[in-house]
């Protein structure tokens, strides 16, 4: 690791705070830097940024010192070494065999680079590079290599596996999709999972804002008999399962994207600008989806890399622009999270399916390649440049690099430990394990997640099915089993009134440690009249604790020896019906109320309820059109008991 | 075991509807009817026969007259005229009753240019569009040499640009890489079993010098269309070597230009000699035709077989796709389960989506000629392109990469592709755009309206009887009979509102006699929504 002293620290100790609606940035900045907690951990999001088409590395980090044997391979196409279109040379003080000229249009990396929020990480690739895009994307994003091939992707077995069960099913831990795709409609392989499931939402196209008021109601009735086994029967089910995901993720993405906020920050009117506006403004407005892939396209740079009838000028080819569009977009996304106060959540990686060769062809461009360099961009990261430059004195057959410095693997298995959070466990979910021992300087130290934080070691007990039903008038069952415990030492349970406020009313102790599914219950013979919420508070042996969903259970009137009950018709114009029949030797009285949509009691009447058949005719022609609940309610034999059912009111 | 034996009998409507949704953009439940009562000799002989084109090439509206083939100059900017000419191939495979256009997206997906991305200007767009409709169902051996000169190939993957003093390798590794044999497994470094990355760079320099002529001055007297030239100057006349992969073959360098096509020759022969590239065409037939997994007894069974038929028959493709097609296997008839793995397991592109449709929905669409603005411009264009296949990230004959789009080539899920959380939005509207004609995704009015009542007049029998009108919706928009159930939700949900069957009875005998057709529009109106609607729809 060759660094320069970087100044990151005193620039933002000395510097005017800036401040956001009147709230200084900086000291919410500096906080997070000195206190660390799991939860801070828990919040850390990656942003991938894929260029796609292979990118010239080559050309986008220039070796200083082999300048004239990399112009004797590229007298076209290279990067000049002075005048206003020379290279930038980015730290004198690297080792001369590590300076490194970055292509004139990344001035905004340069100054990353100086600010101590970019890493530069030189030769990767993995082993036997894949010269097909194809070949070799499907091998970046499953995690695979020249000589193995992996089906699923590498993020999707990663997310499945620290919240399993959550993909396309949002709850407590996860209301997010596990992953958001922009740029590229094409669903990602990375995201893909065994389960035929992918984790990720795609918002390429879409304007969040609107998504959902696109997006809700859409859909048939669902099938109810699915044919199997049965091709047919399992096309049929990948429709339903977008189509539920979607329709359960819109309305929060609307909401996340609606309550969040970009900064002032400018950002240029870029693709990728555009793509990283809208991640910003995501987790401004607290999504919590864990990783994002953005896209750029146009980096297959095989002719007119640069212009033929100016080979100097970098913006006239294809390749120089795209330097802009990459390194303005990138930067413009840094100052913005900086500027909203969330730069502490986020890690921006940029990767390319391979780079280019080494020698240029008679086009003006440069065919596929092997090794290119990664970056790594954040305001916790660990500056710097990783390794040293290509040797263009020793090249492979066809002018290609060789030499690999770096598996991609390991930038991706240090990202996914010390910046995410992935245990031993996690990381073998995401088949980087064999990766742990060899992670790279990529995370600056005070920021490195600490082990206990691990997501393995936060969710020691994996809870499945957790239901609560009404048994009595008097007593509600809670039942829940747990497929794996982990130091484990008792459940808590809670109960709530409004599902806000919750109350510990009593504390079931666990099993401490187990692979098996172990089954549990609880009753509660005290149940508040109405409705009651729960959930239950897993501690464990080292105190941290983590919550259930919530249930809630309604006390009904099935204890009065009702058969049957009916109202109708539903919607009701002038008058509706309340039909109730019941058992022998009953006599009882009921009190119906009729409540609108603010709660307030509109209608009351006693209804004198008998063995066998009672009808009811009740009126509501002087009561407006709209929505209400009719609430059946008595006390009887000393337990209130309660019932209501929606009603509409339609215009006469 | 899969059988590559042919169908026998009479088709039926299931199976007649099968094979229409999967080789041709149109269908309407009359072609159903007709295939319906054919043997499998009568409709292979309907697919393949000729067909002719109802207007031989677009006009620019703005100019009002035609301009690719004759020297009219244009007035509409070029994105429009390449709009014009996607308009003009959409209405041309809607009125196709035979295989014809649907085998050019096939081959367009085999040899891929991408024109809203540098493949050349309209007029190359559009010579690169009949060179595909020559050979659409003829030889791929000879569409494959012929795509090397094709100007917008040239431009696309810069071989214009390949010289001998340095060679450009994009369009040499993409020929093996996609175009032809096909990559294999990496068994090495820069070894994908079926060619090397020194093959890569051997076929380069043979395609040094094959250059576009942008004027279109040459013309390929077989094709009679514009194609590249020939410059030896900048062609590479080293001796070629080839790997093992492809028996370490040597192709002498030329010494003129005319040999330069002997060279070229000698290439296209030796990569068409190998099994493997006939073997990779199979595959991709079937995943086209067929459906996206391809088991082991599959490989043996149907792909061998069909790879077989192209090398004995040079690469005429007619007859291995008549195979494929007649099979029992296509049929899904070849084991004890009928109809459980191949009818109804692709999910639509967005142009099989569109275009069957259109067609089945008996919607009139503005006449190309009468109403050119409104079928260039406001139907395909703002309708078709800008609104239903941008949000399918798709423009027709112009995907992202080289190798197609994701749905042809991306494992695992391949055509599930088509249907993901952003397209799932324009074709749950479809319904609401052709049902109400109204403002929906598009800030003006849909250009053309559904009628479903027209369409139960014209196309049921027993109009008055609720259930035999669900059952023909059914029998034509979806692919396998649904259960009782789900007929039941379609019959007393969607089209009676849970009211008695009488109703209906009354409602269309009321609108008969009486020519009102209020109750009958609205009811139906929510059968076609729902039916639209299903997620069996979604498939073909």
């Amino acid at each position: 690791m060759k660094r320069r002293k970087f100044l990151r620290n005193s620039i933002a100790l000395s510097a005017a705070p800036l401040v956001l609606n009147q709230v200084p940035v900086k000291a919410m900045a500096s906080a997070n830097w000195n206190f660390l907690n799991c939860l801070d951990m828990q919040e850390r999001v990656l942003v991938i940024v894929n260029l796609k088409g292979g990118n010239d590395g080559l050309n986008t980090i220039i070796p200083i010192d082999q300048y004239s044997t990399y112009a004797g391979y590229r007298p076209s196409t290279r990067v000049l070494d002075t005048g206003i279109n020379g290279y930038i040379p980015l730290d004198n003080t690297l080792d001369v065999a590590d300076q490194i000229g970055l292509h004139p249009n990344l001035t905004p990396f340069k100054s990353l680079y100086d600010a101590g929020k970019l890493n530069i990480i030189q030769g990767v690739s993995y082993p036997d590079t894949n010269l097909s895009h194809f070949r070799s994307t499907d091998i970046w994003l499953t995690g695979s290599d020249g000589s193995t091939v992996i089906d699923t992707g590498w993020i999707g077995r990663f997310l499945d596996h620290i919240y399993p069960g959550s993909a396309g099913n949002p709850g407590g831990k996860m209301p997010d999709p596990l992953g958001i795709q922009l740029g590229d409609a094409k669903p990602s392989l990375g995201f893909h999972t065994e389960n035929e499931h992918s984790v990720e939402i795609n918002l390429t196209g879409q304007d969040p804002s609107g998504f959902y008021s696109l997006i809700q109601g859409i859909g048939g009735a669902p099938i109810t008999n699915i044919p199997t086994p049965s091709q047919y029967g399992e096309e049929l089910e990948y429709i339903m399962n977008i189509e539920q995901s979607v329709n359960v993720y819109a309305e929060r993405i609307s909401n996340v994207f609606n309550t969040g906020i970009n900064s002032s920050t400018v950002y240029p009117n870029y693709n990728l600008a555009n793509q990283l506006k809208t991640v910003a403004r995501l987790i401004q407005g607290g999504s919590k989806t864990k990783i994002f892939m953005v896209n750029l396209f146009g980096f297959d740079t095989h002719a007119s890399q640069v212009s033929h009838t100016d080979t100097t000028n970098p913006n006239l080819g294809s390749h120089g622009p795209l330097m802009t569009h990459m390194s303005s977009s990138m930067k413009a996304f840094q100052d913005d999270i900086e500027a909203l106060g969330i730069d502490h959540k986020i890690m921006t990686v940029v990767f390319s399916e391979f780079g280019r060769k080494v020698q240029e062809n008679a086009s003006y461009g440069t065919d596929h390649g092997t090794l290119a360099p990664m970056f790594v961009m954040g305001s916790s990261v660990e500056p710097g440049v990783l390794g040293t430059n290509v040797d263009l004195s020793n090249l492979a057959s066809n002018f290609q690099l060789q030499g690999l410095q770096h598996d991609y693997r390991q930038v991706f298995t240090t990202l996914l430990q010390d910046w995410i959070g992935a245990g031993e466990t996690a990381l073998a979910a995401a088949q980087f394990d064999p990766y742990q021992t060899q992670k790279l300087n990529l995370i600056s130290s005070s920021n490195i997640v600490d082990p206990g934080c691990y997501f393995d070691n936060v969710l020691p007990v994996e809870l499945a099915e957790f239901t609560a039903e009404a048994i009595r008038s008097n007593q509600v069952l809670l039942e829940w089993e747990t497929h794996a415990e982990i130091n484990s030492s008792h459940f808590e349970i809670e109960r709530s009134k409004d599902g806000i406020n919750f109350e510990t009313i009593d504390k079931v102790f666990a099993a401490g440690n187990s692979t098996t599914v172990l089954y549990y219950n609880y009753t509660d013979h005290e149940p508040l009249r109405d409705l009651s919420y729960y959930r239950l508070k897993e501690v464990d042996l080292d105190e941290k604790v983590q919550y259930s969903d919530i249930r809630s259970v309604k006390i009904l009137l099935d204890n009065l020896g009702i058969e049957d009950r009916k109202i109708y018709p539903n919607p009701a114009v002038h008058n509706f019906y309340v039909a109730i029949t019941t058992g022998d030797d009953v006599s009882y009285s009921l009190n119906l109320e009729i409540i609108d949509l603010n709660g307030r009691k509109v209608f009351e009447q006693l209804l004198n309820i008998h063995s066998g058949f009672n009808k009811f005719d009740i009126p509501v022609n002087h009561l407006a059109a709209g929505q209400y609940v009719v609430s059946l309610n008595t006390t009887y034999k000393g337990d209130y008991v309660h019932s209501s059912s929606p009603l509409i009111i339609g215009n006469p | 075991m899969a059988s590559i034996l042919p169908f026998t009998g009479i088709l039926g409507k299931t199976r007649a509807a099968h094979l229409l949704r999967r080789t041709t953009f149109s269908i309407t439940k009359s072609k159903i009817d007709t295939f319906s009562n054919y043997t499998i000799e009568e409709a292979m002989d309907a697919l393949f026969a000729t067909n002719t084109l109802t207007i031989n090439e677009p006009i620019d509206y703005r100019l009002g007259d035609t301009w690719l083939l004759n020297s009219n100059t244009p007035v509409s900017p070029n994105g429009l005229l390449f709009s014009y000419i996607r308009a003009w191939w959409m209405n041309e495979a809607m009125n196709d009753n035979t295989i014809h256009h649907k085998m050019m997206f096939f081959l367009h997906n085999q040899f891929t240019t991408s024109a809203a991305n540098g493949a050349g200007n309209p007029y190359h767009f559009f010579n690169y569009l009949r060179l595909l409709s020559i050979y659409a169902t003829g030889n791929i051996k000879t569409l494959a040499h012929k795509m090397t000169f094709n100007n917008s190939m040239l431009i696309y993957l810069n071989n214009h640009d390949n010289r001998n003093i340095a060679p450009n390798e994009n369009y040499a590794r993409e020929f093996l890489e996609l175009f032809t044999i096909g990559k294999g497994d990496q068994i090495g470094p820069g070894n994908y079993t079926n060619y090397t990355e020194s093959d890569i760079v051997m076929a380069a320099k043979i395609l040094t010098g094959i250059r576009a002529d942008y004027n279109r001055n040459t013309i390929d007297p077989e094709t009679n269309l514009p194609s590249g030239y020939l410059l030896f100057s900048w062609h590479d006349t080293s001796t070629k070597t080839f790997s093992d992969a492809f028996q370490n073959t040597t192709i002498e360098g030329a010494t003129n230009e005319a040999g330069m096509l002997v060279e070229y020759q000698q290439f296209v022969d030796m990569v068409f000699n190998q099994e493997a590239t006939a073997r990779n065409f199979a595959t991709r037939m079937y995943r086209y035709f067929i459906g996206r997994k391809i088991t082991p007894e599959i490989e043996n069974d149907i792909i061998a077989n069909i790879a077989s038929i192209l090398i004995a028959e040079n690469y005429n493709m007619e007859l291995a796709l008549r195979t494929l097609l007649s099979s029992q296997h296509f049929f899904d008839e070849d084991d004890a389960i009928v109809g459980d793995e191949n009818i109804g397991s692709l999910l639509k592109s967005p142009v099989d989506f569109m275009l069957s449709a259109i067609s089945m929905l008996e919607m009139p669409i503005p006449d190309p000629v009468t109403q050119a603005e409104d079928h260039y411009y406001n139907f395909f264009l703002r309708w078709v392109s800008y609104t239903f296949n941008n949000y399918h990230n798709f423009t027709l004959f112009s995907p992202e990469v080289v190798a197609g789009y994701p749905a042809f080539y991306q494992e695992p899920n391949y055509n599930r592709n088509w249907f993901n959380s952003t397209s799932i939005v324009v074709r749950y509207k479809f319904p609401q755009m052709v049902l109400q004609g109204n403002r929906v995704l598009l800030s003006s009015t849909f250009p053309s309206i559904f009628d479903p009542v027209s369409w139960v007049e014209n196309n049921v029998a027993i109009a008055y009887d609720p259930y035999h009108v669900v059952d023909t919706v059914i029998e034509n928009f979806i692919c396998l009979t649904p259960d009782n159930d789900r007929r039941n939700y379609f019959v007393h949900t969607a089209l009676l509102d849970n009211l008695p069957e009488m109703d209906w009875v009354y409602e269309w005998q009321t609108y008969q006699s009486t020519g009102e057709d209020m109750e009958v529009r609205l009811m139906l109106e929510s059968l076609f929504y729902a039916v639209l609607y299903s997620q069996e729809y979604q498939l073909m």
